[in-house]
C-alpha cells in the first residue's frame, strides 16, 4: 500500500483535483479527474486492487485497466510522490461518475510554472538586499 | 472615475488608523479615492475616520480581511487598486512613483516597492517572533502593490475561507496564471508597523507547511481560472 513522500512532496485535494507539490524542486504534479479520485485513494491506504475493483464498476471501464492502474502507480513511485504505506482496509473506495468526466484514463503532469514561487517562501528565504526571486544562498 | 482606489481594511485598528489616513492624505499624487471598511471594529474606528471627510466608510459584520478586501474592491471606482492595511504608513510619495512607473510601462500590471517594518514601542516588549519579523524583508508584499483593477476581474478576489495569508495566495495566483510578478520599485514606500497583533504574529510565520498550504490554495485557484471562460468578480475564486 502507499502512501505520500511527505519528505518531498505536499499532498492537497480540491474540487476533485489533486495537486501534490515537491517543495524541493517547486514542481508540482496534477492530474485528471480520474487521476486525482485514483491517487486520492492510495495515498490513503486503499489498496490498488480495492482500487481496480472500484474502476471496473464504473460503465465504460477499458479492458486495460489493470494495465493502467499499474503504470500510473508506477509514475507516481518513480516520481517520488508515492512510497510504501500501512494498508486502510477502512477507507472507502467507491469512485463516482463525476470522475469521469474528462475520460476515462490515468495522467501524471508536471508543472514549473510555480517554481521560483514555490521554492522561495518570500516571507523567510529571500536575499532582502536582492529581493525576489532570489534566494538566499542557504 | 478616481485613478487609484485605495482600499483601507480595518478591525479594531482605530488606535492606529489616524495616522495612517494622514499618510495616505500626505501623498504627492491627488487623483484617488479612499475606502475605509470597517470590518465589525468595536473600538473607534468609525470616530477616527470622521476626522477624514474626504474618505468613504463602509461597516460590515465581522468576516475577516478578505472579506473586507473584497468589500473594497466591490465599492472601488479606480482604474487601479491599492491597499493600505489600517496598522501601515505610506512615504507621499508612493502613489506618484507607481502611477507614474504604469504609465511608462503599460504592460505591467502590477508594480510593488520595497517595504520595511518597523515599531515604536518599547523594545524590551518584542518577543521573539515579532523581532524576527521586524528583520523580515517580503519584497512581494500585496499591500506594497498598485495593481490595475482589471486584474481583479481577471483573478478574482481575496479567498474568505483564508484567515491568513490571503494576500500571499492573490499574489500566487496571479503568478501562476502568468502575471509578471517582477516589476518592484527599489525603495521604500510602505512602511509595515510591527507590534503585538499582527496577523502574521498571530499565525506562526514560520510554518512551511502553512505557506505550502497557501501555495496549493494558490495553485487550484489558478488552474481552475484556466480551465473556466467565466471571469470570476471580486470575493469569488
Amino acid at each position: 500500500m502507499y502512501r505520500i513522500n511527505e519528505s518531498k512532496m505536499y499532498y492537497d485535494m480540491a474540487d476533485g483535483q489533486a495537486i501534490v507539490i515537491n517543495f524541493v524542486t517547486g514542481m508540482y504534479y496534477g492530474s485528471n479527474l480520474l487521476g486525482s479520485a485514483v491517487l486520492d485513494r492510495l495515498q490513503a491506504g486503499v489498496s490498488p486492487n480495492s482500487v481496480l475493483e472500484a474502476l471496473r464498476g464504473l460503465p465504460g471501464c477499458p479492458e486495460d485497466m489493470g494495465e493502467q492502474l499499474d503504470a500510473f502507480i508506477a509514475e507516481l513511485i518513480s516520481r517520488e510522490i508515492l512510497i510504501p504505506g500501512p494498508t486502510n482496509a477502512e477507507e472507502c473506495c467507491l469512485i463516482g461518475g463525476e470522475a469521469l468526466e474528462d475520460g476515462f484514463f490515468l495522467t501524471v503532469d508536471e508543472f514549473a510554472e510555480a517554481q521560483d514561487l514555490l521554492l522561495a517562501d518570500p516571507v523567510h528565504d529571500v536575499d532582502a538586499s536582492q529581493g525576489w526571486p532570489v534566494l538566499r544562498e542557504d | 472615475m478616481p485613478r487609484i482606489s485605495v482600499i483601507v481594511p480595518c478591525y479594531n485598528y482605530g488606535r492606529f488608523l489616524s495616522e495612517c489616513l494622514e499618510s495616505l492624505f500626505a501623498q504627492t499624487f491627488r487623483d484617488f479615492e479612499v475606502l475605509v471598511v470597517d470590518d465589525g471594529s468595536e473600538d473607534y474606528t468609525r470616530e477616527a475616520v470622521r476626522n477624514f471627510p474626504a474618505a468613504r466608510y463602509f461597516y460590515q459584520e465581522h468576516h475577516g480581511i478578505s472579506s473586507a478586501r473584497n468589500r473594497g474592491l466591490r465599492e472601488a471606482g479606480g482604474e487601479c487598486i491599492a491597499f493600505l492595511d489600517a496598522d501601515d504608513l505610506w512615504l507621499p510619495d508612493k502613489l506618484e512613483k507607481q502611477a507614474a512607473y504604469l504609465d511608462a510601462h503599460p504592460e505591467c500590471n502590477l508594480v510593488f516597492t520595497r517595504m520595511e517594518n518597523f515599531y515604536d514601542g518599547d523594545p524590551a516588549l518584542l518577543t521573539e517572533t515579532a523581532l524576527r519579523l521586524l528583520n523580515t524583508a517580503e519584497p512581494l508584499y500585496l499591500p506594497s502593490a498598485c495593481i490595475r483593477s482589471v486584474l481583479f476581474q481577471s483573478y478574482g478576489g481575496f479567498r474568505e475561507e483564508l484567515p491568513h495569508g490571503e494576500d500571499t495566495e492573490w499574489v500566487m495566483r496571479a503568478g501562476v496564471c502568468g502575471e509578471d510578478l517582477g516589476n518592484l520599485l527599489e525603495e521604500v514606500l510602505y512602511r509595515r508597523r510591527i507590534h503585538g497583533g499582527n496577523i502574521t504574529l498571530t499565525h506562526n510565520p514560520n510554518s512551511a507547511r502553512e505557506y505550502l498550504k497557501i501555495a496549493a490554495a494558490a495553485i487550484h485557484s489558478a488552474r481552475k481560472l484556466k480551465r473556466t471562460p467565466e471571469k470570476p468578480s471580486a470575493g469569488r475564486t
